[in-house]
């Protein structure tokens, strides 16, 4: 039988930057394919190719043994290939229904379409415009779409980046379902764990190059990681016990849309994290801490002063902060690095003086971070938009971090992140812990929760459904309590409850 | 007293009719994305060719055809420079502009020997010939076409295929062409559509005027814009904003203004629509793309 996909010695460059070098493998139809790669290894690219919205340099395409035409979306439509990208090709203001059926006969679709979402369980409401679904819910309108047009060949790029684990569970029966049916699927993520578990063969991508692709029975999870870094994986980032100092920032009662009368405490070297599944108020916390939106109700008080939402803007220019949406947030990504450097920062010395900004110290400055926080391509020339996501985000942290603010809002700080930047962000971030900073971590992956924090509080529609000290934590019930399982948690519903220096929390950090 | 009232109603109407036609023909270029303040030229050009094919043929009907074209000819120029060429949308409709003030002028000159204006003709003949003001507008069958092309631009943008697409193209370039269909091809065709709406209102003014002279669109294809933003860059919408823009104009020639100022009233469209701007009278979200041209290899994953 013919691969479904072969690539053959393709090659794509990006002026200096080779993003695909001879690229060669073949995935099969019925199989699950995941690639594997650091940020920048060329998986996106790769993966544009087959989709048809990146030209090869070079290089064959083949479908189904049949070369295809490359540099076109049309004629890989035309072979069955249909592409879920990491953020989805959608329209945000037409709804799901008009999304799916957007250039095709929409003859009867509406019956077709219900038994699809009958047939995989994939439930998501059709007629509201799709930028008010969660992210979840888009990708899934996603996923209706490649099946509606009968995409023999799917690829999903980091479908599970914004997925909680129950919906990384509903996605994998999935994608089994849709294998056994005989189609092929290409599964792109930074995840090992879940890779080792769905996957059926894997490729890994270095540098643009195809280091190997195998079956998953013939690899562990630790070679995997040596393959993919090129060598003996960093250390992980060890947490270490520390006696927290004066609080820093605390709110009471904070209120705003679904987040309820959120109290929360953060002291000097602690790191206190905020999970749950996207859309349980981590947002309006966020937003409301930033001073984007005015709380409904509560207080915010930052090193015993209260921040008025009139005086939210010298708030924010004292703290850190790594934004959720690094690109739309955490940069301006058509100005170059040592602009972005001083962000938020740049009417202050030493970059400027006496209304003057000065480039020079500017450049010092874009440099010393590239340097300390290994930003590849260290061109700090270039704009931000030339850089990867996992060096976008190393950028960003560094420039925050070289603040050395006394609170630092961390927003899912290693999303979409590869595993060697993940790991180098969670040892600056418990470096500047020890270093006495009050973190507060929101972040949707719990793994990286237990790493670092020392307390955690689960969100589930707006209040707080768990909390427990770092040596208290019963992964079970937490896991309940993310889905909104009730009773899971002695201290229940926080509801107005004891703020986080409640007797528990005094043991947290011990 | 009732005659004054219908009298008013026609005049308004007759005013809105240029203004709804340029805006919906806006609203079909932006939606696709592509900004088009080269409306104005496109007006002045509609006007023009529907009068040089008028006198020359004798049939103001071809006229029509002549002034749709005329528009749509300006209109193509500016798709293929920003939409293909990638040029700035601003300076290519700036630019459009003044090239259709000194290509009509250039063509008053040769064709009727005239710096100001072209030959009298007579417009499109009325169906009858009552004595109400009224009446004898709903008896005009430019006007009737007005109506209809207002009708059936809301529907083609929202019960079409096409109009789906075309809202893509403006709203997720990138999904549109995700599912193989054309991003530059539906907005080329979101232009020309500009073109020919724009057409007809520069050929509406020439036919109630019955000659064409210099530099007669007089700013109604800004104004036009203006009412596209206020209807929420929605036909049946921007038509009410034109309706509104109008009765503000048949006011200030109306009432002897020793109470409102005129200065007034001739602002109020821009007053309307800095309103809406910012906000006040509920959002308008102009088409999320507008005004970058789509570049497949650009957008990152
Ligand atoms: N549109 C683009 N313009 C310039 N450089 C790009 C573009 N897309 C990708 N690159 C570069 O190509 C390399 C591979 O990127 P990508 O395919 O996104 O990697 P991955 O998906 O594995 O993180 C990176 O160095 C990146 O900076």
């Amino acid at each position: 039988m013919n691969p479904a996909v072969e690539f053959v010695e393709v090659t794509k460059r990006f002026g200096p930057v080779t993003a695909n070098e001879q690229v060669g493998f073949a995935a099969h139809p019925g199989e699950i394919h995941a690639l594997v790669g650091e940020n920048g290894a060329g998986k996106s690219t790769l993966m544009g190719i087959l989709a048809g919205f990146v030209q090869p340099d070079s290089g064959i395409v083949r479908i189904d043994g049949v070369p295809a035409p490359v540099g076109s979306p049309r004629a890989m439509l035309g072979r069955g290939v249909g592409i879920c990208a990491q953020h989805f090709h959608q329209v945000p203001t037409l709804t799901g229904y008009e999304n799916i059926v957007l250039g095709t006969m929409a003859v009867g679709g509406r019956k077709q379409l219900g038994a699809l979402m009958k047939r995989y369980g994939l439930d998501v409401p059709l007629d509201v415009p799709v930028e008010r679904l969660s992210l979840g819910e888009q990708e899934r309108i996603e996923i209706l779409k490649l099946l509606y047009r009968d995409a023999r060949i799917l690829i999903l790029d980091e479908p599970t980046a914004v997925l909680a684990a129950s919906e990384v569970r509903s996605l994998f029966q999935i994608l089994r379902r849709l294998a056994e049916e005989g189609r092929a699927i290409l599964f792109v993520s930074h995840k090992l764990p879940e890779v080792m578990e769905i996957a059926d063969r894997i490729t890994v991508l270095r540098a643009g190059r195809v280091v190997t692709s195998r079956k998953k029975t013939e690899v562990t999870e630790d070679e995997l990681v040596r393959l993919i870094v090129g060598g003996a994986p960093p250390p992980p980032a060890r947490w270490s016990a520390r006696v927290p100092g004066r609080p820093v920032l605390e709110t009471r009662g904070l209120s705003l849309g679904r987040l309820a009368k959120f109290d929360v405490q953060v002291r000097e070297g602690q790191i206190v994290g905020v999970g749950g599944v996207e859309g349980n108020g981590q947002q309006e916390l966020t937003h409301a801490l930033l001073g984007y939106r005015t709380p409904e109700a509560g207080t915010i008080q930052y090193l015993g002063q209260s921040v008025r939402p009139w005086k939210s803007h010298r708030f924010r220019q004292s703290i850190g902060v790594i934004p959720e949406d690094r690109q739309r947030e955490g940069l301006v990504l058509g100005r170059s690095l040592v602009e972005n450097g001083v962000l938020g920062r740049h009417e202050r010395a030493p970059f400027t003086q006496g209304g003057i900004l000065r480039w020079g110290r500017m450049r010092e400055h874009a440099e010393s971070i590239v340097d300390v926080y290994q930003v590849r391509p260290d061109a700090i020339g270039l704009p931000a938009v030339a850089f990867s996501g996992g060096n976008q985000q190393r950028f960003i942290a560094g420039r925050e971090l070289t603040k050395k603010p006394p609170f630092l809002l961390a927003v899912h700080p290693t999303r979409g992140v590869d595993l060697k930047a993940t790991q180098f962000l969670h040892g600056r971030l418990l470096e500047e812990r020890t270093n006495g900073a009050a973190i507060l971590l929101v972040s949707a992956d719990l793994q990286e929760l237990q790493t670092l924090a020392d307390r955690v509080l689960i969100l589930y529609r707006g209040q707080v459904a768990y909390s427990a000290s770092r040596e208290e934590i019963d992964p079970e019930r937490m896991q309940r309590a993310l889905l909104g399982l009730a009773g899971t948690s002695k201290e229940g519903t926080a509801k107005g409850g004891a703020p986080s220096n409640g007797p528990s929390s005094r043991g947290g950090g011990r | 007293m009732i005659e004054l009232a219908l009298g008013m109603i026609a005049q308004v109407l007759r005013i809105s009719v240029p203004y709804a036609l340029a805006a919906i023909g806006g609203a079909f270029s932006e939606r696709g994305g592509v900004i088009n303040i080269a409306l104005e030229g496109i007006l002045l050009t509609g006007a023009f060719g529907a009068a040089a094919v008028t006198i020359a043929t004798g049939n103001p009907w071809l006229g029509v055809i002549g002034g749709m074209l005329a528009g749509a000819l300006l209109a193509s120029i500016h798709g293929l420079v920003t939409i293909w060429g990638r040029a700035d949308q601003i300076l290519s409709g700036l630019a459009l502009n003044l090239l259709a003030l000194g290509a009509t002028r250039g063509g008053l000159k040769i064709l009727y020997d005239s710096a100001s204006n072209s030959d009298r003709f007579e417009g499109v003949p009325a169906l009858g010939r009552p004595d109400s003001a009224l009446l004898s507008l709903l008896g005009q069958p430019l006007f009737l076409v007005a109506v209809a092309v207002t009708f059936g631009a809301h529907a083609l943008l929202f019960r079409t295929r096409f109009g789906l697409a075309l809202r893509a193209a403006g709203d997720g370039p990138r999904a549109l062409d995700g599912t193989g269909l054309s991003v530059n091809l539906h907005r080329f065709g979101g232009v020309l559509l500009s073109g020919f709406f724009g057409g007809l209102a520069g050929t509406w003014l020439v036919m109630e005027q019955h000659s064409f002279t210099d530099g007669m669109s007089n700013g109604r294809g800004y104004i036009a814009l203006a009412a596209m933003i206020v209807g929420k860059w929605r036909p049946l919408g921007a038509a009410l904003a034109c309706l509104l823009f109008g009765a503000a104009e048949t006011l200030q020639i109306r009432v002897d203004s020793d109470v409102v100022p005129t200065q007034l009233l001739q602002a109020l469209p821009y007053i309307v629509t800095l309103v809406v701007l910012a906000g006040w009278i509920g959002r308008a979200h102009p088409p999320l793309h507008l005004g970058e041209p789509y570049e497949r290899e650009k957008g990152r994953s």
